[in-house]
């Protein structure tokens, strides 16, 4: 299924390859428009069942899954004949829910260990698919490409059939949306059962024990995702291939997990995920420099996406948290330093607090600057550091949380006095102003000092 | 019917002889460089399996295979064809990078195992087929190779230095494999074990990572990276189960890989374009199948046939019992016959069902053979009784005074140990309990030889 098409004809000379990057235009959007909105509805739909397999991880379930239904697929085009005949649905649909029987049997009835059950079953059923192409794709027009990265230019040439001129010197393309109708319908059908089987699937999948006491069929809900899986990656085979349709189920939900710890949210940002990486890819593909498989770079797309969020993601992302920690210790940093000088008094020269706190020259200015744009305190004309009455409050507060946590481990869970010090020191710089009333309240000391 | 799918003229036996005869024939060519390949790549990736299948890392294979797809093309690109060396390089460069980063992401993130292999494998692979079309439309020599690299690999394209590699690979991966055999099998059964032994895990994982990912590496180009995996896990899992050993686990494994990957190369001999990792895969899953099933002692059937036969045993120990105390109730007469509707009535059951019992025991000779009405207890009939109602009378002892029961609560308990209590516990018993001669009921325990 190469590509010899007007659609590309344009794009070449229209954008040559030298210029780097073309951003998109009226008309490559009317060429592409298609081909975009089926990556969209192909990706959303496998994002939000993805959603469920990575949280009740299944994810590699999914990847069998979509192995196993090759040998349905080729089956059905034997018996019918076309890649549009809704028996390869049917089959492959059958095929995958026989994988995920398989999976469960082998490992069930042998001492053979799931993981493996996994990869005994999907392989073999895949290496069978591919015999049966070798052996059959010379009788029919089979293409063995479309199982390794999918096809999702195909729907140019499909819709390019119905290509006509509106009006002299101004041509026009008239789509026929029908290629586009079964992955519609299937995205729609997800998304309808979402929304009615909305708790059940969130019940079952958190908390097995309390749906069945519910009185939910936990069983039933788990076929019916299988079910609605094979049917998903089977009518995006076509568009995508075997595996970036696992990269497609995975990637989404696996991001989304990053964003957020709620299931409605996360299904959201699934969606924005399959979204925005089918527009990036499409737009990596054909319309950047680099003029290749649309399918594959949608998933580089996604992965790309996916390591962003793992940088950046707030609360969990890599970065974040790195800066997080970084902002805290030098917190706990100044907060040191302030004890420090307390302590020193009128001794508080910058060599004696280097000493007292075992820190490099240069660190220590540093924190000394740190802590004078807090406001905490301020040097004299003999370069001795005092704290001002900002920095002397800040001691009191350090101080009074110190206090409390030793007294609260020595009355509540009677630690002797030797072995709260340590665990005070580290504690004082976490105690929120709530948790220091709450812990005064508790032990029946004035709120404020 | 092969013979006629691949257009080839004979029959199934001629084209074996045809392959044999052309790999003994004294000259050394592609055919047998295929199958001094796939046999040196099977054992590679058996032996190796063996240790993934253990640590229940199976998908690890499926997962590096699937990620050493970008390196293929961009070694293609930078040698400008196809030179198996630098393709073999950028394919390791890859494999191991996927495996690194999979760490890091379990390390770092709160996703589970499943999801950072199936992200990374699926982004890794994902840029391969990016590359891949660049590759094709630079129609570069050889180019058009590249999708069989993926989809089955072709193993009649081997050639004489690769085969050469991939032994040397075996070579060293066995080798390894020796010399780390403890570290390895060790952390491989229970890994927190190991580390209390002093073994350094964590390095004992890179290093088989470092060797799955060379196996997979050499494999491509004869399996394919989809189904590299596969090689990796069916004949490891084949090997598991038929031994219980780690040292034959290995070398079974081995063996089944090797054979696998010569049916491959076999069906690569009738038609160059065959896809030999397909068939190897399918080969190596049939044998998988049947250990499924025939393995003696994890097999299917022989586990299902032990259960019958102990069923049957069991019902037919039930009827003995049964027997023995109508004998008691006699007083213990000399008399052996039995009528077939007291017992029935005995056992609360139909004489048909008794029938059925009877004939199972006449199997082993407890009651005579052809006198189906009355039943006639053997000599060994009765020894084997008075064992069964020891067993059960011991037991009801045994829980009403050690395990303080109350003696209306035992029946059940005994029903079911008298049939699997071993000779050594019961002698136990007999010691603890004082070598007793009565059960909680006052009934006699009967004496045994025991």
């Amino acid at each position: 299924m190469t590509l010899p098409h007007p659609a590309f004809s344009i794009h070449h000379s229209a954008f040559p390859l030298g210029s780097l990057l073309t951003p998109w235009t009226p008309t490559s959007l009317e060429v592409y428009w298609p081909m975009i909105l089926q990556g969209i509805l192909v990706s959303v739909a496998l994002g939000l069942i993805g959603c469920f397999l990575v949280v009740r991880g299944l994810s590699l379930l999914g990847d069998a899954l979509s192995h196993s239904v090759l040998p349905g697929i080729v089956l059905g085009f034997l018996v019918s004949g076309s890649l549009s005949s809704p028996l390869i649905l049917v089959g492959a649909t059958i095929m995958g829910l026989l994988a995920g029987v398989l999976v469960h049997s082998v490992h069930h009835h042998s001492r053979v260990k799931e993981d493996a059950s996994l990869g005994i079953v999907f392989t073999t059923l895949f290496a069978l698919g591919v015999v049966m192409i070798n052996r059959y794709a010379g009788q029919a027009d089979l293409d063995p490409g479309c199982v390794l990265y999918g096809n999702i230019e195909h729907f140019i040439v499909n819709v390019n059939a119905r290509w006509v001129p509106a009006a002299p010197g101004h041509e026009r393309y008239t789509f026929d949306p029908r290629p586009l109708l079964p992955m519609a319908l299937i995205l729609l059908t997800i998304v309808v059962l979402l929304v009615v089987f909305y708790r059940q699937l969130l019940v079952t999948t958190f908390d097995r024990a309390m749906a069945i006491s519910l009185g939910i069929n936990a069983t039933l809900i788990h076929y019916g995702l299988l079910t609605m899986l094979s049917l998903t990656v089977v009518a995006s085979f076509e568009a995508v291939g075997a595996v970036l349709a696992v990269a497609l189920l995975i990637m989404p939900g696996a991001t989304a997990r990053l964003w957020t710890d709620r299931m409605g949210r996360m299904l959201f940002i699934a969606a924005g995920h399959a979204i925005l990486s089918t527009l990036f890819g499409y737009w990596l593909a054909h319309r950047s420099v680099v003029d290749t498989s649309a399918a594959g770079a949608i998933t580089v797309a996604g992965f790309a996406l996916f390591l962003l969020s793992w940088l950046f993601a707030p609360r969990t992302g890599l970065l974040t948290t790195a800066r997080q920690r970084r902002r805290l210790s030098a917190v706990i940093d100044s907060e040191n330093l302030v004890k420090a000088i307390e302590e020193l008094k009128d001794d508080a020269t910058f060599d004696n607090l280097a000493k007292s706190l075992n820190e490099s020259p240069k660190a220590l200015r540093r924190r000394l600057n740190d802590g004078i744009r807090r406001g905490w305190f301020k040097l004299d004309a003999q370069q001795r550091v005092h704290l001002t009455d900002a920095g002397r409050a800040e001691s009191a507060r350090l101080t009074r949380a110190h206090d409390l946590w030793e007294q609260y481990l020595q009355q509540d869970l009677g630690l002797p006095p030797d072995h709260v010090h340590d665990a005070a020191e580290w504690i004082e710089h976490h105690l929120s102003k709530d948790k220091l009333a709450h812990l005064a309240e508790h032990l029946q000391k004035p709120p404020s000092p | 019917m092969i013979a006629a799918r691949f257009g080839l003229d004979g029959s199934a036996w001629t084209l074996v002889t045809r392959f044999l005869g052309g790999l003994f024939d004294g000259r050394f060519d592609s055919l047998d460089c295929a199958v001094y390949a796939a046999i040196f790549l099977g054992v590679t990736c058996g032996a190796l399996g063996s240790f993934i299948v253990l640590r229940r890392q199976s998908l690890l294979g499926d997962a590096i295979g699937h990620s050493v797809l970008p390196g293929v093309c961009l070694g293609f690109l930078a040698a400008g064809g196809r030179s198996i060396p630098v393709l073999l390089l950028g394919a390791l460069v890859s494999g191991l990078l996927s495996a690194l980063l999979i760490a890091v992401l379990q390390r770092t993130t709160k996703l589970k195992t499943g999801e950072c292999m199936g992200l990374v494998f699926t982004g890794f692979y994902g840029l391969g087929i990016v590359l891949l079309k660049i590759v094709q439309r630079q129609s570069l020599p050889g180019s058009s190779g590249l999708d069989k690299l993926i989809l089955g690999g072709q193993i009649a394209a081997i050639s004489l230095l690769d085969t050469l590699l991939i032994g040397a690979v075996m070579l060293a991966a066995l080798t390894m494999i020796v010399i780390f055999w403890r570290p390895l099998s060790v952390s491989s059964f229970d890994e927190e074990f190991a580390q209390g032994l002093g073994i350094p895990v964590q390095w004992i994982h890179y290093l088989l990572m470092v060797l799955l990912t060379v196996a997979i590496v050499i494999s491509i180009q004869a399996v394919g990276v989809v189904l590299v995996s596969a090689m990796l896990v069916i004949p490891a899992a084949t090997g598991y189960l038929l031994t219980d050993r780690l040292k034959r686990m290995v070398i079974l494994s081995a063996f089944f890989g090797a054979l696998g990957g010569v049916t491959g190369a076999f069906f690569s001999y009738l038609d160059k374009d065959a896809p030999s990792g397909a068939f190897m895969v399918l080969a190596a899953a049939l044998l998988f199948g049947l250990a499924f099933f025939l393995a003696p002692r994890h097999g299917l059937l022989p586990r299902l046939k032990r259960r019958y036969d102990q069923r049957q045993r069991t019902a037919a120990e039930n009827l003995l019992r049964t027997l023995y105390i109508m004998r008691e109730h006699r007083g213990g007469t000399a008399d052996m016959r039995f009528g077939v509707d007291d017992v029935a009535a005995m056992r609360h059951e139909t004489p048909a069902m008794i029938h059925r019992l009877r004939r199972i025991a006449a199997r082993r000779a407890w009651v005579e053979r052809d006198s189906p009405d009355p039943i006639i207890l053997t000599e060994g009939g009765l020894e084997e009784a008075r064992r069964i109602v020891r067993n059960h009378r011991l037991w009801e002892l045994f829980l009403t005074q050690e395990a303080n029961l109350a003696s209306d609560h035992v029946h059940a308990d005994a029903e079911y140990i008298e049939h699997v209590l071993p000779k050594d516990v019961l002698r136990k018993l007999e010691q603890m309990l004082d070598r007793p001669t009565a059960d909680p009921h006052g009934r006699p325990i009967p004496g045994g030889a025991a």
